[in-house]
């Protein structure tokens, strides 16, 4: 009785901090470099759920005789190995349940990057995965900010997902117009100096399905940026063949036609911080 | 737990040689807690469920319910995810639950195996994905259908009820006058601890995959069907996509591969992957665990081929 105790309160501990984990992942913000916003307030309905549970472990169930019987709060552990049970058996296996604890409090979370879009699922294998570096959000403060002097009219706010949208429905309304947009720089092999793919996952769950979409944007300023620098880009969005442009996956998902790829024309380029929530969300979600 | 462990060390050793490695282990652990804290609301909602199913439903209920004809039985288990709606994470305790209360072995074993894909939520999602192609989305529930529902009803007739090799599925339920919501909980969180170990194990599993795992080369089977679908339903089982998002992956496939293989992806994916494929050894006998990974994998590679071989192929695009 004193080990089935003695469990209780280890896994009441541990469904407590897993409690405290959702609470802490949502409150430092931290939670939208794992999941899809969509998804979050499932989280926060386990986070209640997860609590309550916790409750009921640690709080001892009251041993009137026929609940006792009946139920005995632990029923399978206790029927299962009441014979030989030694102590470390039986806590070993919630001790796993510690890892994602450590994990979710003391981590880090990485921004996926180009590492993770060579290896997405549409890739053609060319680029070898592991060659490309992650970003370091310390370095990204330096400017290199450049314009044209015949640009005129301001440019739109706006991000790729909606962009995505509206190329199909109102392209009238999407090329030859100048467009701001934030994403990771993410330089394909088969592109021209001057060229690199302006990009961002979308997540739908959690990253695990993410999906890289962008376009191909062309700068005088591109070959001094570095892969998976975050940069926000202003430009005029035009459509033409591009050689090349079909083995990038993220412009393949972004726009598959026959009349040619989008492509960004930028006329300034600045390098800005990772944003907080580097993830874009599907439509219709 | 031995092939978790080993994995960790492996990990360990890898992590100290260089930087670049220890980075990719940030990405695996990054990976490996977002497939955790997605799958969490679900395997709470399966537990659940399963503690509800425990407490509130009766013995008597399910006797009078359940057809006895063992293909009627199937046909119910595989159209049960309609009304008790619970993703791959979560089905096993429900199934589970359900078996424990008197329902056949061939009905348990045809809700866990479509469920996960039978269920409005995931209908809805399917169909979204594809921008509201029905056909495409009844192909998928009618393959997932097929493969489950012959996977569950052959066990049925290979297997006896004792090849669930965990005792749980066996415990006897005893009657109770009346249950309090502090049992309740603690049944939910016993389960919980029960389910929730195989599936942080299979998250680390999968994430590692994930990362040092290269997909290029699977990939570059897309223009044989007989590849092609072996390399979709390898990856499904690698990706263990949740069976929300799956449907979103599989569109940006269907891009290049067979529909026959997109759809092996879809329905393979949400039967065995590597979240739950531990679960199901942990809860099976060996010879009935590795019968429905053959079967269904035989069934899905059928299918697959049959889509993109049979007459009916230009009706879907």
């Amino acid at each position: 009785m004193k080990i089935q105790r003695g469990l209780a309160l280890v896994q009441g501990l541990i469904l407590c901090c897993f409690s405290a984990m959702i609470v802490y992942l949502i409150q430092t913000e931290t939670i939208v470099l794992y999941l899809s916003p969509k998804v979050i307030w499932l989280s926060k309905v386990s986070a209640i759920l997860l609590f309550f549970m916790a409750i009921a472990k640690l709080v001892p169930m009251h041993h009137n005789h026929s609940v006792a019987h009946n139920c005995c709060g632990h029923g399978h552990v206790c029927a299962s190995d009441h014979h030989h049970s030694p102590k470390i058996n039986r806590i070993l296996p919630s001790a796993i349940f510690v890892i994602p604890l450590i994990l979710g409090f003391g981590m880090q979370p990485r921004v996926l990057a180009s590492t993770a879009l060579s290896n997405s699922i549409n890739s053609d294998g060319q680029v070898p995965y592991y060659v490309m570096h992650t970003p370091r959000s310390d370095k990204l403060s330096s400017e290199v900010q450049w314009s044209s002097a015949s640009v005129k009219s301001v440019a739109k706010d706006t991000d790729l997902m909606q962009l995505y949208l509206n190329l199909d429905d109102h392209p009238e309304q999407v090329y030859n117009q100048h467009w701001r947009l934030t994403g990771f720089v993410y330089k394909d092999p088969s592109l021209a100096k001057n060229q690199f793919v302006i990009s961002r996952f979308v997540i739908t769950c959690c990253i695990v399905d993410a999906t890289p979409i962008g376009i191909i944007a062309e700068s005088s300023a591109a070959p001094n940026l570095k892969t998976d620098t975050w940069v926000e880009v202003d430009g005029l969005l035009q459509r033409r063949m591009i050689d090349g442009a079909h083995q990038i996956e993220a412009v393949q998902n972004f726009h598959e036609t026959d009349e040619g790829v989008p492509y960004l024309v930028v006329t300034s380029c600045k390098i800005v911080a990772t944003p907080k929530d580097p993830y874009l969300a599907p439509p219709m979600q | 737990m031995v092939v978790g462990s080993t994995f960790l060390i492996i990990l360990g050793t890898k992590a100290v040689q260089d930087r670049e490695v220890l980075e990719q282990t940030a990405n695996v652990a990054t990976l490996a807690l977002s497939v955790i804290l997605q799958a969490l609301p679900f395997i709470l909602l399966g537990v659940l469920v399963s503690s509800l199913i425990r407490y509130l439903v009766r013995e008597e209920w399910i006797a009078k319910v359940a057809p006895k004809n063992a293909v009627a039985g199937v046909i119910v288990g595989s159209l049960l995810g309609l009304f008790i709606p619970v993703c791959d994470c979560g089905v096993l305790p429900v199934a589970r639950g359900l078996f424990r209360k008197g329902v056949s072995m061939p009905t348990a074993l045809a809700y866990l195996l479509t469920a996960p894909v039978i269920n409005p939520v995931v209908i809805l999602a399917t169909a979204m994905a594809f921008q509201w192609n029905w056909q495409l989305v009844s192909l998928r529930i009618v393959c997932t259908f097929i493969v489950g529902a012959t996977t569950a009803l052959l066990a049925g007739s290979l297997f006896r009820s004792r090849a669930f090799s965990d005792p749980e599925w066996h415990r006897h339920e005893p009657r109770k006058a009346k249950t309090s919501l502090h049992q309740l909980l603690v049944h939910t969180g016993d389960e919980f601890f029960d389910v929730g170990r195989y599936l942080i194990i299979s998250a680390f599993l999968a994430a590692a995959i994930q990362i040092w795992v290269p997909k290029g080369i699977l990939l570059q089977a897309t223009s044989n069907p007989f590849m092609a679908a072996g390399a979709m339903m390898f990856l499904a089982m690698a990706m263990s996509l949740c069976s929300d998002a799956d449907a979103f992956v599989a569109r940006v496939l269907a891009n290049q591969f067979p529909l026959g293989s997109v759809m092996a992806f879809m329905v393979i994916g949400q039967i065995i992957d590597l979240r739950n494929i531990i679960l199901f050894a942990k809860n099976f006998r060996l010879s009935l665990f590795l019968f429905l990974v053959v079967s269904s994998l035989a069934l899905t590679y059928g299918l697959s081929l049959g889509i993109d071989f049979g007459p009916w192929k230009h009706f879907f695009r």
